[in-house]
């Protein structure tokens, strides 16, 4: 198993985001993972990341336990994200965001780079096409010398997926990546998925979009309220009673609007 | 710069030679005089920029590290009899050595909290220069020998030396900043989450961008000292820290280019003005606030508005995007 989740929390004051959830993602499979807003999907995903610690619970990726790694080292050991509000930056090209996410199969220190010696020059031209590469695998290799900012927001998020991709990750979480895409876009990024499913990767998607997460994923679990509500296949997570009523809110109607 | 259409590595190697050529043949002393101040603080400008400009880090106390190096290496060669360029670099790893130490500390911070904290490491090192007489002699100041260099005094030399420096300066940032580190440094400006989670070690790099800066800045310490031959405290206040922000204000923060320009702007400006020198900080009021208004990305940025214009998206990018859909 790729990844190993073992009940992890995350608190924020009274507000119990996480609470004692687990997940598994194994290698060459795709999870998906659905929920209402503030279900705590995006919470449960920077923990993984590590862009905050978990108060309890463990972390084990491919055997280790990185629980407690900051997330500079996480993304060195083999994890890759985007974000959920894209985050290109933007005084930079295109191509210069993609080469970004090969920092951690590059060497180049600051004193080697300042006397750029040969190596260096050809680490760099390596790099390049690499960021070629995975712009060109989104589609977007036309697009490598124009400024982040000109690109539509459909585009964008391309190319966040396209960071993520370049640094080859063993882990790919994707926070909500058809967030405002319109329909012929998010079906681009479904085969882009598709496409960069590995025998020696996993990917976990985060998505609001049923219809989306269905025809994707092999394993769906479903976050409510914080917790796990359920874990399996796409039709077996339709079906599952609980998951109907965190959807349609039978649960929160019975509460409220009582006769 | 690739729209100047000659290849980049060219570039300081024709500035080396304009300025070779001037000093060579134009021995004026007032010339040399201004190319030895553009030189001097192209390189409090570009270092500053690094820190600033690149990695989006603010400093107000960068003339810290400028009075370090001037400092260390004047007391070193009067007091300890140190030859010139042990001097010299003991110099410059003792600025670096403390922007390591307080660097790791005080680069938690933030926006405002950064700048305060740096503004009271330039007044902390300027009070401990005026008060620590018996090594500084305060405002009675140190006076600096001439430079030798195995046992050959540099007069003239000085001048090439430190306008190589300068320009050495300017290519060694270059490479810097067109690279995987700098890639980085430009990341942690922008985002220092997406930096992280690219597996970018912002704490280090911070760190250690913050030692190059502070190293460059005290080697111009060091050409400083044995330039004039005299330092005192009050040439490392508050306004020199604050000159050289604005070098990299006016010149463009994030240009290296427009550092080495924003530094010869604020040197000749006050050139120009001597004859109005009551309204100098008038005019120069005046120049700030017109730039932050018209032109927020400085010399450097009105520069690239001319040569190169934004590019467009290609078009047909639409369509591609709607190609790949279907497989």
């Amino acid at each position: 198993m790729l990844l190993r989740v073992e009940g992890i929390s995350k608190h924020f004051g009274g507000l119990k985001a996480v609470q004692k959830v687990s997940l598994e993602a194994e290698v060459g499979g795709i999870v998906g993972l659905i929920g209402p807003n503030g279900a705590g999907k995006s919470t449960f995903f920077n923990l993984i990341a590590g862009f905050y610690p978990a108060d309890e619970g463990e972390i084990l990726f491919d055997g280790r336990a990185i629980t407690r790694l900051p997330m500079h080292t996480r993304a060195r050991l083999g994890i890759s994200r985007t974000f959920q509000l894209v985050r290109l930056l933007r005084e930079m090209t295109v191509l210069d965001n993609v080469m970004l996410g090969l920092h951690t199969r590059t060497r180049a220190g600051f004193l080697s780079s300042m006397l750029r010696f040969p190596w260096v020059r050809q680490e760099d031209e390596w790099t390049r096409r690499q960021a070629l590469e995975a712009l060109a695998f989104v589609g977007l290799g036309s697009l490598a010398e124009a400024p982040s900012t000109v690109l539509s927001f459909g585009q964008q998020r391309l190319v966040e997926v396209a960071r993520a991709l370049a640094g080859d990750p063993k882990l790919l979480l994707l926070d909500e990546p058809a967030a405002g895409l319109n329909h012929t876009e998010a079906g681009v990024l479904a085969e882009i998925i598709r496409k960069s499913r590995r025998a020696d990767r996993a990917i976990i998607v985060i998505e609001h979009n049923m219809h989306f997460v269905m025809n994707l994923c092999d394993r769906v679990a479903v976050l409510d309220y914080g917790q796990k509500i359920a874990d399996g296949t796409p039709i077996e997570v339709q079906r599952d009673e609980k998951v109907i009523a965190a959807y349609l809110g039978t649960h929160r109607q019975q509460k409220g609007v009582t006769p | 710069m690739k729209s100047l259409s000659l290849p980049r590595s060219l570039l300081p190697l024709l500035q080396l030679a304009v300025v070779v050529a001037l000093l060579v043949f134009v021995r004026d002393p007032y010339l040399v005089h201004i190319i030895q101040q553009v030189s001097l603080y192209s390189i409090l400008a570009l270092s500053l920029n690094l820190l600033y400009g690149y990695t989006g880090q603010i400093s107000l106390g960068h003339a810290a590290f400028y009075a370090l190096g001037a400092y260390v290496s004047a007391i070193l060669e009067t007091r300890f009899n140190w030859p010139f360029p042990a001097a010299w670099a003991a110099a410059v790893l003792a600025g670096g050595g403390l922007a390591l130490v307080v660097g790791v500390p005080i680069l938690r911070l933030r926006g405002h909290y950064l700048a305060m904290a740096t503004l009271a490491l330039g007044l902390i090192v300027n009070t401990v220069l005026v008060e620590m007489q018996d090594i500084t002699l305060g405002y009675v100041g140190i006076f600096v020998p001439t430079p030798k260099i195995m046992g050959q005094a540099l007069y003239e030399a000085q001048e090439y030396l430190l306008a190589g420096t300068a320009i050495v300066t300017f290519v060694l940032f270059q490479n810097l900043v067109h690279s995987r580190p700098g890639r980085a440094l430009q990341a942690i400006r922008e985002d220092e989450a997406v930096a992280a989670a690219a597996g970018v070690d912002v704490a280090r790099y911070k760190a250690v961008v913050f030692t190059i800066s502070a190293m460059f800045a005290a080697l111009a310490g060091v050409w400083y000292a044995h330039i004039t031959r005299m330092i005192t405290p009050d040439v490392f206040g508050l306004s020199e820290s604050i000159l050289i922000l604005l070098m990299v204000v006016l010149g463009g923060a994030g240009s290296n280019w427009g550092a080495v320009a924003g530094a010869a702007l604020l040197v000749l400006l006050p050139a120009f003005l001597q004859n109005f020198s009551d309204y100098a900080t008038l005019i120069y009021a005046v120049l700030v606030t017109l730039v932050l208004i018209f032109a927020p990305r400085g010399l450097a940025g009105l520069a690239s508005r001319g040569f190169r214009r934004p590019k467009e998206v290609p078009e047909g990018a639409e369509r591609e995007v709607a190609r790949a859909a279907q497989g």
